[in-house]
């Protein structure tokens, strides 16, 4: 079990070190970041200068150590617009985006948890058909439409909430329930098939046969072992969450971290969307691994096959 | 449901209810893919006779007749069918048009994305060993990589416009293919028509061709058709916040992204594209969901 947890962090941390890799190739990419920084009147030997200022001028593999020491250190550079470091401006971004993230978590875990129990155990029913269905659209509706449909149906036409912004819990409503719609679905299906699943099995018969009642063998005996498959999948359904806030919190103003990235990508202000970039793709890692944690705590099977 | 069910029972002494004739509609269209069929196939001929059926130039700015609200709502008229832009362009001319990104883009990823995957599963599963290591732990990072996030950094250094669209979409969508055609090949390689083929000294290509290859077909067919929602909705994600097909070509995700400025006046703006994004999106999932219950029912359980 530990060698397990060892080499999972091991993986994780591995994964980490290809994202900042990725994130510096594909600012590579962007071009040189002396032209950004240096007038159109500048001469080729100002340039070279302040390549050679700047440690540009090195080969890319030392390029890369060097970010990636300063990125361990949180130091990915002053952002253009503000002039502030980077990360800070970041980070200081992260409180709004943390609480969008995690409302939307509880919301489609509200939703989709009891929905997929009850299709499940009302097999073929109205409800079932009504669960499945809403499976099917909340995958297919793509995200900035369901926000936008939302705000005009709840803010523009009816007036119920705010169209956008960060405030009291009517602020967050909106924007939650978006960006928990395509989790809220995948996990609705999941929670329903995999309920229907354990119903089948051998264990459920026999509570049944002893005569417990139908709640206490639905809650105690199926619901649990049902959310094993759920537990795994939402580690991979937080990280498409987290990655959609880019989408939902540009829609509703949002002043999270998902903004700043496209905020900075307008103005070009790579500093900020390198840092943003790293520590969201690192978190979405990190929920990833304690996900696997958290799975192997309450399946204890996994626990003896893996070590 | 009555108590007197035994719940759970492997055989059911469950005494399931009579199906609900209500519920009829429902499972015809669980049972034929009617309703994928009609939008692809609308799609499809917008796509490819797109100046036959648009009635009028997508492109044409008509100021005096802008914000013109759908035929069927209040002020509107049949020469706009689907009224129009804050340009005066006609909307559904714009989305007979725009189903042309739509369709190249699906056609290219989804076909690019399952060769390479494909290809790279294959390798992985019928050499085993440091290739299918190293293959593997690509295609784990890969997956591990927010799509979205990364989609949406490179794309905003990279020029915006179809050819890197559909780069970007492949490089995060061949992974899934790859994963799945290498469990695949595992158990295919060690069948008798495989290790028989070796035997007769058939080279790995011929192997991989003749006898690997039609044994995946299924899977990756079932796969593709379920991957094209996915990336219908990454392209138009990316059009949407202006980092994917940009104007003047005309894309579903680009058009909400303009139409958003003008929501509280013209609702159609954004909801017309939206719904356009979202039947072909829900076309695709229902027909791979279609595909996979008729070709590989084994797999229903998994996706």
């Amino acid at each position: 079990m530990r060698r397990y947890l060892l080499l999972r962090l091991l993986q994780s941390l591995l994964t980490i070190l290809l994202v900042v890799m990725v994130v510096f190739l594909i600012a590579r990419i962007a071009g040189d970041p002396v032209t950004l920084l240096v007038t159109f009147d500048a001469s080729q030997s100002d340039i070279n200068r302040l390549k050679q200022e700047l440690g540009l001028a090195d080969p890319l593999p030392q390029q890369f150590v060097r970010f990636l020491t300063d990125a361990a250190r949180g130091d990915f550079g002053i952002s253009f617009r503000t002039n502030r470091p980077a990360m800070q401006e970041v980070l200081s971004r992260v409180p709004a985006s943390a609480q969008l993230a995690g409302f939307a978590l509880l919301i489609s875990l509200a939703i989709s948890i009891p929905l997929g129990v009850l299709a499940a155990v009302t097999r073929g029913s109205l409800v079932d058909v009504i669960a499945r269905f809403f499976a099917l659209v909340g995958q297919a509706a793509p995200n900035f439409w369901v926000g936008l449909m939302l705000i005009f149906l709840f803010s523009v036409r009816f007036g119920w909430f705010p169209t956008g912004g960060r405030g009291g819990l009517d602020h967050m409503f909106l924007p939650a329930l978006t960006l928990g719609t395509s989790a809220s679905a995948s996990l609705t299906r999941l929670t329903r098939s995999a309920m229907l699943d354990v119903i089948n099995s051998d264990f459920v018969t026999m509570a049944r046969a002893k005569g417990l009642p139908r709640r206490t063998v639905i809650f105690k005996h199926a619901l649990r072992n049902a959310l094993i498959p759920v537990v795994t999948i939402l580690g991979v359904r937080v990280g498409v969450l987290i990655s959609g806030s880019v989408i939902v919190e540009t829609i509703f103003a949002w002043p999270g971290v998902g903004r700043l990235i496209i905020q900075a990508i307008n103005v070009s202000d790579f500093p900020v969307v390198q840092a943003a970039i790293t520590l969201t793709a690192t978190s979405i890692v990190l929920a990833n691994f304690l996900t696997d944690i958290v799975y192997m705590f309450i399946d204890p099977r996994i626990r003896y096959v893996r070590s | 449901m009555s108590s007197t069910e035994v719940l759970g029972a492997r055989r059911p002494v469950v005494l399931r209810r009579a199906p609900s004739p209500w519920l009829a509609p429902w499972r015809f269209v669980r049972r034929y893919p009617l309703f994928p069929a009609i939008i692809w196939g609308a799609v499809i001929v917008f796509a490819i006779a797109s100046p036959l059926i648009a009635p009028a130039d997508p492109f044409r700015q008509v100021l005096t007749d802008r914000l013109q609200p759908p035929a069927w709502s209040e002020g509107g008229s049949m020469k706009h069918v689907l009224g129009t832009d804050h340009l005066g362009r006609d909307v559904f001319s714009r989305i007979v048009y725009g189903s042309r990104v739509t369709v190249t883009v699906v056609l290219l990823t989804v076909t690019a994305s399952a060769a390479t995957g494909t290809f790279v599963g294959m390798l992985a599963g019928y050499f085993g060993g440091t290739v299918d290591a190293l293959l593997m732990r690509a295609v784990d990072f890969q997956i591990a990589l927010p799509a979205l996030l990364f989609g949406v950094m490179l794309s905003s250094v990279l020029e915006p416009g179809l050819r890197n669209v559909v780069v970007i979409i492949v490089l995060f969508t061949w992974a899934s293919f790859a994963r799945l055609v290498r469990a695949e090949v595992l158990s295919l390689r060690e069948r008798d028509y495989v290790l028989l083929a070796r035997a007769a000294g058939a080279g790995w290509v011929r192997i991989f061709v003749k006898h690997l290859f039609p044994g995946v077909l299924n899977t990756v067919m079932v796969l593709a058709t379920l991957e094209v929602s996915v990336v219908i909705i990454f392209e138009s994600s990316l059009s949407f916040l202006g980092l994917g097909i940009v104007p003047p070509t005309v894309s579903w995700g680009a058009m909400l992204a303009e139409g958003r400025e003008y929501m509280s006046v013209a609702w159609w703006l954004v909801t017309i594209p939206g719904l356009a994004i979202f039947s072909v999106a829900l076309a695709g999932n229902l027909f791979g969901d279609w595909l996979r219950d008729t070709l590989d029912p084994h797999l229903r359980r998994s996706a």
